[in-house]
């Protein structure tokens, strides 16, 4: 066997570790976890052999969402600007745009869970994406609906003197 | 939702409608505090461009003496409920003391902010057809009616030149926002052309900043493709931080439309590349092309008399392979052979809002094929009007607080029945 010798065989892609807050471990390619600020800022930090990071405020069932959505995103870039390069016209940014559209379109706990975690990670692009779906979702209803949606309590005090 | 950080729940609020923006104030404490801090106006008016935007109207009866009125119109779902009566611009006795009794016309519209000027009319055996800016320029928040005036601007020679001179200046206008500084300038573009033969124009860029004391005037920049433009004074197309006029090329070698920019960061202009057309020059009278913008991107309809009606879209500004021709509409029994036809916008429900040879608006559905006429009531004097439409943003914002200008506000909207 000369497998060693066969250029086309790409090395071992590096890996991190990313574990939930009910314990599971995520093995993710590098530039996956690098989609989050948080993630990249502290990399150059961390011991090669010590690719560990414990996601204390994530749980599993949204970590995995996360991670679907960096690899999904990750994946387009690359064949956008491979696209990009050869001068071939391709519709990935509209293909993504829709891919996001579906991703993000699901229930309000799990848009509350997804927020939160994008906010904790630092994951630009997500934290816009769901912060734009929320404000979708109020667009049109009324402040009672929202209440009622959104799981918020009227805490107004009605003033009477208050002026508008 | 009810534990998110204040500063998400403030990014959310920011993105809503401004008419929302004061309904929700009751939802809870919080909500209340964000919509009502005095910097909210400064966060909505950030994430403005990321709002599908409403609808500037504006009827000019054919004739200037007959006056002209501008309606903001809300791009909701009661626009197909017929007829609609939009909100008119501003309370009259504003329009009629601050234009003496002039009726106004829009030099440009951006984020929220109109601006407005009065034009010199001359009477011309009772056919006034001469048109130019005359100052004052106001610019105006027709949510907030906040209005401010502009210093004054040179007309070039202006009392050194007759009226015969003056007539046959070309006059270009655009307004837009340099993002990375938050600066928004208002453009006018004038050519000049003096009574020798062949006749030679000069051109001048006058650049107004909001917010500073003096219009910068540049001499000779301004391509002379744009003088040929048949292009209303206000109707460039705002996209990538710069204004877009289109044009044809008459010269027989690049026969086809011709696209000008103007950069408003570096203040300079350009050519973007076009798609190849294959309209036969005998169209050119009709105004074949009309800008607009599909999405986020630059867009060209390209109206041919009696067959179709294509729709052309820039997917990659400034990159020539990228123009596709997304829609093809073929023109039929519903709007009989129309002459030219500009995108307004494409509006939340994917249908396009398209304006057609300038007197009616319609809403197409790209689907189903299914298109319905947008009935908007003017009750003018004159029957023949022309009617003018381009996208606005409502903003909370003050120029006071967005520009430090000196401002004042009118008394309240009207709602015409």
């Amino acid at each position: 066997m000369k497998d060693s010798f066969n250029p086309s065989i790409e090395p071992p892609k590096k890996t991190v570790t990313l574990v939930s807050s009910d314990g599971y471990d995520f093995e993710v390619e590098e530039e996956v976890a690098l989609e989050s600020q948080v993630i990249k800022d502290g990399f150059e930090d961390k011991a090669v052999d010590d690719r560990e990071y414990l996601l204390f405020n994530v749980h599993s069932d949204t970590l995995e969402l996360i991670i679907k959505y960096c690899e999904k995103h990750v994946s387009s870039r690359k064949s956008i600007s491979a696209a990009a390069a050869s001068s071939s016209s391709s519709n990935g940014e509209e293909a993504l745009k829709e891919w996001d559209e579906h991703f993000i379109s699901v229930d309000t706990n799990t848009l509350y869970d997804i927020l939160m975690a994008a906010d904790y990670l630092n994951i630009k692009s997500l934290l816009d994406l769901a912060i734009q779906k929320v404000a979708d979702t109020i667009h049109g209803r009324s402040p009672e609906q929202i209440r009622k949606k959104f799981n918020i309590e009227n805490d107004s005090i009605i003033d009477p003197w208050a002026s508008e | 939702m009810e534990n998110l950080p204040q500063e998400i729940t403030s990014n959310i609020l920011s993105r809503l409608h401004f008419k929302q923006t004061r309904k929700y104030r009751c939802v809870c404490k919080l909500w209340r505090i964000i919509l009502s801090h005095p910097t909210f106006p400064t966060t909505h008016l950030a994430q403005l461009s990321k709002l599908s935007p409403d609808i500037l109207l504006h009827f000019k009866a054919v004739s200037p003496l007959f006056g002209s009125r501008i309606y903001y119109l809300e791009d909701d779902e009661t626009i197909l409920k017929r007829p609609i009566y939009p909100l008119t611009l501003a309370d009259e006795h504003f329009l009629a003391d601050s234009f003496n009794d002039h009726y106004p016309y829009i030099l440009g519209s951006c984020n929220g902010f109109i601006c407005l000027f009065s034009p010199i009319v001359e009477l011309n055996g009772g056919d006034p057809v001469f048109l130019i800016p005359r100052n004052p320029i106001y610019v105006f928040n027709p949510i907030t009616r906040n209005y401010s005036k502009f210093p004054l601007f040179d007309i070039p020679e202006f009392h050194t030149r007759g009226w015969s001179d003056l007539r046959r200046d070309k006059w270009f206008s655009g307004f837009g926002y340099v993002d990375s500084k938050m600066e928004y300038k208002l453009v006018l573009v004038v050519f000049t052309g003096g009574n020798s033969l062949p006749q030679v124009f000069d051109n001048q860029v006058l650049v107004y900043t909001l917010g500073s004391t003096t219009w910068r005037k540049k001499v000779g920049i301004a391509p002379d493709v744009l003088r040929k433009s048949n292009e209303e004074i206000a109707s460039p197309a705002f996209v990538n931080g710069s204004l877009h006029w289109i044009t044809v090329n008459k010269s027989s070698s690049k026969q086809g439309p011709c696209i000008v920019f103007f950069n408003l960061d570096a203040e300079e202009f350009g050519f973007v590349p076009t798609f190849k057309s294959h309209l036969g020059k005998e169209t050119y009278r009709y105004r074949p092309y009309q800008l607009g913008i599909f999405e986020q991107y630059l867009s060209v309809v390209e109206c041919s008399y009696n067959s179709y009606i294509s729709i052309w879209v820039m997917k990659k500004y400034n990159v020539k392979e990228s123009w596709v021709k997304q829609f093809s509409i073929k023109q039929g029994s519903a709007w009989c052979s129309c002459q030219t036809a500009k995108l307004i916008k494409v509006r939340n429900n994917g249908d396009l809002l398209l304006l057609i040879d300038n007197s009616y608006m319609v809403s197409y559905n790209t689907i189903t094929g299914k298109r319905r006429l947008i009935q908007v009531a003017w009750e003018g004097k004159h029957r023949r009007y022309i009617l003018k439409a381009q996208t606005l943003v409502g903003s909370l914002i003050s120029l006071k607080s967005a520009f430090g200008m000196d401002a004042e506000t009118t008394t309240s909207m009207k709602r015409k029945r």
